[in-house]
């Protein structure tokens, strides 16, 4: 069992959400609506689906415990 | 009677399909994450409210042995921030996808987990289909299976055992359809070709529990460096 009091354990939790959406959100964050999206990052958008991919193949076949 | 329906409907029955085999998938890895959650020592809803909190199934099953580890709180950030960056990645391929989605955007981005990104980056929406509420469906039930499966683990914790071992291949085989059906589509061999070398390297060079941000550091500079053979492929066919 956990050596960790309850707001200690809140605090694990809640870091390991920050962790999660600082990376989900910040490219979102960063090339907001309004202004316009530099073209260079318009192309790795367009490119990056096309090497992404292959490479979660590789990491399924590598970690099974994921989600 | 209203002529046409709420566009959120079709596009459920649309998105559905695309998502069986994560309810296959996330069913059993759901259960398996409950299970561990239970053994641990923690009650079920540790399994149920990491899944709506956290969502990220190989951050979750870390986050259960950071529970039952000394408080650390800066170590337990950087350590999750590392098993998590790659979805910097998947935002920036999201960006122009996710535009136009309204409100739904924010959940969206909030539950991308790498099956969703995967669905949702490749999936060809049939016309007339609501390109938002398709992903926002996507998103919903994957993250639905992964909540409740956990939720059904907690709950039943020790008093079944079972073997799920290979059962997660499921999803396997659909990252590997999703990419094979990308290629379909891409106009180019280039980065198909990248994202199949580095990782491949990233694997003997790092190991398997290191090579996935070397391997994305490493596709991100080959795909500026090659930016304009890149487009020029892209453009002739």
């Amino acid at each position: 069992m956990t050596p960790l009091t309850f707001p200690q354990q809140a605090i694990v939790i809640l870091l390991c959400a920050a962790a999660t959406m600082l990376p989900r959100f910040l490219p979102f964050a960063v090339f907001s609506g309004k202004r316009k999206t530099p073209r260079i990052v318009r192309y790795l958008g367009a490119a990056l689906p096309g090497a992404i991919l292959p490479a979660q193949c590789q990491l399924a076949f590598r970690q099974p415990r994921r989600a | 009677m209203p002529q046409s329906k709420h566009p959120a409907w079709p596009a459920l029955k649309a998105a559905f399909p695309h998502t069986i085999p994560i309810l296959a998938g996330f069913g059993f890895l759901g259960l398996t994450y409950g299970i561990y959650v239970r053994v641990q020592g923690f009650s079920f809803w540790y399994a149920m409210l990491t899944g709506v909190i956290i969502f990220g199934g190989s951050l979750q099953f870390v986050a259960i042995d950071m529970l039952c580890a000394l408080f650390a709180p800066l170590q337990t950030f950087l350590a999750a921030l590392l098993i998590q960056a790659r979805h910097l990645f998947y935002g920036l391929a999201m960006l122009d996808k996710f535009r136009g989605a309204g409100r739904k955007k924010l959940y969206l981005i909030y539950a991308m987990c790498d099956e969703s990104f995967s669905i949702n980056c490749a999936a060809t929406i049939p016309q007339g289909i609501d390109r938002g509420w398709f992903m926002f469906w996507v998103s919903l039930l994957n993250q639905n299976y992964w909540v409740i499966a956990s939720a059904l683990g907690g709950i039943l914790g020790g008093m079944i055992t079972f073997n799920t071992e290979g059962l997660d291949f499921v999803m396997t085989a659909m990252f590997v359809v999703i990419f094979l059906e990308q290629c379909l589509k891409e106009k180019q061999p280039i980065t198909p070709l990248i994202g199949l070398a580095v990782p491949a390297l990233g694997l003997v060079l790092f190991g398997p529990d290191q090579f996935l941000i070397p391997a994305m550091i490493g596709i991100l500079a080959l795909l500026l460096a090659l930016r304009r053979p890149i487009q020029k492929a892209g453009e002739k066919s």
